[in-house]
């Protein structure tokens, strides 16, 4: 297994049908997959392409790369009705999160005051010409829903066999794992990190997270987090603690966890049940636990 | 009356003034470096044409590469399998 620091995470990339040259050769081209795609989609950098976009005054002509994540972007927030909407820049870095994540780094006695509403929907998309025009007040922040489909893209260079690509937790597992008995993932407590609350055994399937036990931060006496509820263009106040969703790919997994948290747990199982072949961990703030749909659990 | 004596801290000051106010007066004289001609009126930028980010066409942004990070061997006692949690 080799690692290396990208996306302000840690990625394991590891592949025990290959010899440890090839495995290495895979884990480079990862890591310049993952350099790339953070180069041109960071929020956080002046010279990305995000960055281009999200300070153009006028329509402006993007990459295909750009394009494609648009699209791919505007039909999960059509999928969710809104719930998932990566136009929730301006919310997040209204709601304190105005530069890259560290423990303590966003902490501040008030906020400056709240964004105004902004909705994907409001992003002109021109897809043949690749014209692209943002209004004013929408800022764009791929987040997480970037980083699985990286995840999905770096499984895919791999030339067959098992493979994992785990980026702080999304996860693409390709093939039965390394004993041939499916890749086991324990789903952490978000009320300690040193427990589980459960473990599970996935073949050909991608995990990932939401919660707001890492990425949060003090805004005077109240606590924020990087979960914005795009209704209320403000960190989303749920009766969940935690929400990990099994799905086909890393992409589908961490839009689908995102909404489900948002929604809470009464309409965001429902709404987990009703797409097949999803599984899904729920976690109350209580810390008791929920099992959506169909999966193999381990321990619990 | 006492006669006042300039230092040579003071000296070397007057001297300086003197350069720069010679410097400054032959500027102006060559054009203040427009080569003569006069900078343009800030109305000439029409405001109705704000600038525009696109490359025009046939052209393309080159960007500046970004390090690819290290590649290190995982610790051999960490476990084949995935922790999640939210990241």
């Amino acid at each position: 297994m080799w690692t290396f620091h990208a996306m302000n995470t840690e990625i394991a990339v590891a592949a025990p049908d290959l010899d440890e040259a090839a495995e290495l050769a895979l884990a480079h081209r990862i890591a310049r997959l993952f350099a790339r795609v953070e180069r041109q989609f960071s929020r956080f950098r002046d010279d990305s392409e995000l960055g281009e976009l999200n300070r153009a005054i006028a329509p402006i002509t993007v990459s295909p790369d750009m394009l494609e994540i648009l699209l791919r972007a505007r039909a999960h927030v059509r999928a969710s009705e809104g719930v998932f909407d990566p136009a929730v820049g301006a919310a997040l870095a209204a709601a304190g999160y105005d530069r890259s994540f560290a423990p303590g780094a966003l902490d501040r006695t008030s906020i400056d005051g709240a964004a105004l509403p902004a909705h994907f929907a409001d992003v002109w998309i021109e897809e043949p010409t690749r014209r692209v025009f943002r209004p004013p007040h929408v800022q764009l922040d791929f987040g997480g829903f970037l980083k699985g489909r990286t995840v999905d893209l770096a499984a895919a260079l791999a030339p067959g066999g098992c493979v994992m690509v785990d980026a702080g937790g999304d996860a693409r597992l390709v093939g039965d794992g390394p004993e041939g008995e499916g890749w086991l993932v324990d789903v952490e407590d978000p009320t300690d990190p040193q427990a589980v609350v459960a473990t599970l055994r996935l073949r050909d399937r991608a995990i990932a997270t939401s919660a707001a036990n890492r990425r949060h931060w003090q805004v005077g006496d109240t606590t924020a987090h990087h979960l914005i509820d795009p209704r209320r263009g403000a960190p989303a106040v749920t009766d969940l603690a935690q929400v990990t969703v099994v799905a086909e790919t890393t992409e589908q997994a961490d839009v689908l966890a995102k909404v489900a948290f948002v929604l809470g747990e009464e309409d965001g199982t429902a709404w987990l049940r009703g797409r097949p072949g999803i599984g899904a961990v729920l976690v109350r703030r209580d810390g008791t636990t929920k099992i959506v749909g169909e999966l193999e659990v381990a321990h619990a | 009356m006492t006669e006042h004596r300039l230092t040579p801290i003071e000296l070397r000051l007057y001297a300086v003034t003197i350069v720069a106010i010679g410097y400054v007066i032959a500027w102006a004289a060559i054009g203040g470096g427009g080569r003569g001609e006069p900078a343009p009126p800030v109305a000439r930028v029409a405001p109705a044409a704000p600038p525009s980010l696109a490359p025009p066409p046939g052209w393309r942004v080159v960007t500046s590469p970004m390090p690819t990070p290290a590649v290190t061997r995982a610790p051999a006692t960490r476990p084949l399998r995935v922790r999640t949690r939210s990241s």
